[in-house]
């Protein structure tokens, strides 16, 4: 079991009673508006106090970690990280490596990053004069340096062009492959059903589901959770959705 | 680049230094000539130079520490009820005599005056201040600190102690000596070192509340330490020249409009720029032939006041 939680309240906002993971792999978190899906991310990430329960990755508490450790082991991106100063890429990514303990030198693993996301015509641009997807693909960059064990990812596609979602999915899956976990909240079902592992469906605070996307996305849940009727259209290219909203009963 | 900056900055300040030396009543000095001169220049006026530069750099440092950490443009020291804290106690210690002659250790009264309001602050807005919550939480700390400020005004025995309250609360460097810059210069140091020990949790403000948070930092900790720093910042300013207002907010809006953008970069270069900022501001306070002399405080109000009002113009653009 790499990651375990029991008998987790957070808030009065997610109860969850047990959530096993028992190997690296991309989890997928969904859920509809305020079912507390950032506010399960952010207690993974140590950020929120938990009302009661224990949260273990590997062999640590995580709720027990000192923040240097925690650094160390787990990365975070917030649903709605913003950089308001007008500093440039360059200047962001290096701030990103503080506290970080780094296998090769700053400016190798800035550069790897640039090459990455292809930010290297971005680089001495200041932040705040690029356009809302573009910051956004700096910071999941900002979120992908150093070395976590764990990755949390708060709707890191908003923003994104389909080009950029499908590049964003293939790379979080590759590091998964690599041996990191990562868990990332999606409003997508296409893209969580093209690339998750597994799906942790929140519904109300609640996990209404956990297992591969075929076994949670099951019409009933769509339709009793989502209010709509789905068709699925799969091929070997990919995943998607047609969604008729039903009528609210 | 760094260098670059420093030399030119010397330069100008050591332009404006000399300049500054010279003015008097009377005519000019270039140079002091004769032994008298040369005690006027040393006793007098260097230390005077010494003590605006060092209230300069001392009060930008806060401003610009605060509008980083507070993610707020309109931060200043004022704004935390810090400078306000101090000026209460040390009025109180004053009207009241509690230090007889040993007027040596006012600033640590300020200081403790500073650190009350913090503690204030403190229990306000618990160990873990969001901005917001230690905005609203400063304003409160700053309202009452002026309200006790009023009632001690309003009580002041005599009207001769009413109006020497009143003046050192407009802030001034006018009739210090080096006794005064002794009394603000660990007061720097405290600062700086505390600053420069915490530039990273600083320099992380760049990023929003939750990334912040997920940085490896021991918030509660290095929040409080830099909000100690700007504690001992104010407080020896409040005690070693009154009140100066506008000083912290002007200094890190320049360097800004001038394209210093880093947080750790914003600091140093608005602490330098306000030193000379204010140094200039009191060679005018010096120029200026008006039958009173003008003080420091005021001078910095009728020109920052505008000032800012132009920026705020330009920013809303």
């Amino acid at each position: 079991m790499i990651l375990a939680i029991n008998q987790l309240h957070i808030a009065d906002r997610v109860a969850m009673t047990q959530l096993q993971i028992a190997e690296p792999q991309l989890v997928g978190v969904i859920g509809p508006n305020g079912s507390g899906k950032s506010t399960l991310l952010a207690a993974l990430a140590g950020l929120l106090p938990l009302a009661s329960g224990a949260v273990r990755f590997k062999q640590h508490d995580v709720s027990q970690l000192g923040a240097e450790q925690r650094r160390q082991l787990i990365s975070y991106l917030p649903q709605t990280a913003a950089v308001t100063t007008a500093v440039t890429v360059a200047q962001v990514l290096q701030q990103g490596l503080v506290n970080l303990r780094l296998p090769r030198s700053a400016d190798e693993v800035l550069a790897a990053v640039a090459d990455e996301f292809h930010l290297s015509a971005l680089w001495s641009r200041p932040i705040t004069e690029l356009s809302g997807g573009e910051q956004r693909r700096v910071q999941v960059a900002r979120a992908c340096l150093g070395a976590a064990e764990m990755g949390l990812f708060d709707e890191p596609g908003s923003g994104l062009d389909i080009g950029h979602q499908l590049e964003l999915m293939d790379y979080l899956k590759a590091r998964s492959q690599r041996g990191q976990l990562i868990i990332v909240a999606l409003h997508d079902l296409a893209l969580a059903a093209q690339y998750c592992d597994r799906l942790v469906l929140l519904h109300e605070g609640q996990v209404a589901a956990f297992g591969s996307p075929a076994e949670v996305l099951t019409d009933a849940r769509l339709a009793a959770i989502f209010g709509i009727a789905a068709t699925w259209l799969c091929n070997d290219d990919g995943v998607a959705l047609l969604a008729k909203r039903l009528p609210v009963t | 680049m760094n260098v670059k900056w420093l030399g030119a900055y010397t330069l100008v300040l050591l332009l404006v230094a000399w300049g500054y030396l010279g003015l008097g009543h009377g005519d000019y000095q270039w140079w002091p000539a004769t032994a008298l001169q040369q005690q006027i220049w040393l006793e007098i006026r260097l230390p005077r130079l010494i003590l605006a530069w060092l209230n300069g750099c001392a009060l930008a440092a806060a401003g610009a520490t605060l509008q980083i950490i507070l993610r707020n443009p309109l931060a200043e020291p004022g704004l935390t009820g810090v400078s306000a804290g101090a000026a209460v106690l040390i009025t109180l210690a004053l009207y009241f005599g509690w230090l007889g002659a040993m007027s040596a250790w006012l600033p640590l009264v300020g200081i403790l005056g500073g650190a009350l309001s913090l503690l204030v602050l403190w229990s306000i807005a618990g160990s873990q201040p969001s901005a917001s919550h230690l905005i609203l939480a400063g304003v409160a700390v700053a309202a009452t600190a002026g309200a006790l400020m009023a009632v001690i005004l309003n009580l002041a025995p005599n009207p001769f102690a009413y109006q020497e309250l009143s003046l050192w609360l407009m802030g001034s460097v006018a009739n210090r000596g080096w006794s005064q810059v002794l009394l603000l210069a660990p007061c720097v140091a405290l600062g700086g070192v505390l600053l420069w020990w915490q530039r990273a949790f600083i320099g992380a403000h760049i990023f929003d509340q939750n990334t912040l948070m997920s940085l490896g930092f021991n918030y509660a900790k290095a929040m409080w330490l830099v909000l100690l720093a700007v504690t001992a910042l104010v407080a020896g300013s409040v005690v070693s020249a009154g009140i100066i207002g506008f000083i912290g907010l002007i200094a890190p809006h320049i360097m800004r409009l001038l394209g210093t953008q880093r947080p750790s970069e914003l600091i140093w270069r608005s602490a330098f720029s306000g030193g000379l900022l204010l140094v200039i501001v009191d060679a005018l306070v010096k120029w200026l032939p008006t039958r009173v002399e003008l003080h420091l405080g005021v001078v910095a109000a009728v020109i920052g006041a505008p000032l800012l009002i132009v920026m705020l113009k330009r920013y809303s653009r």
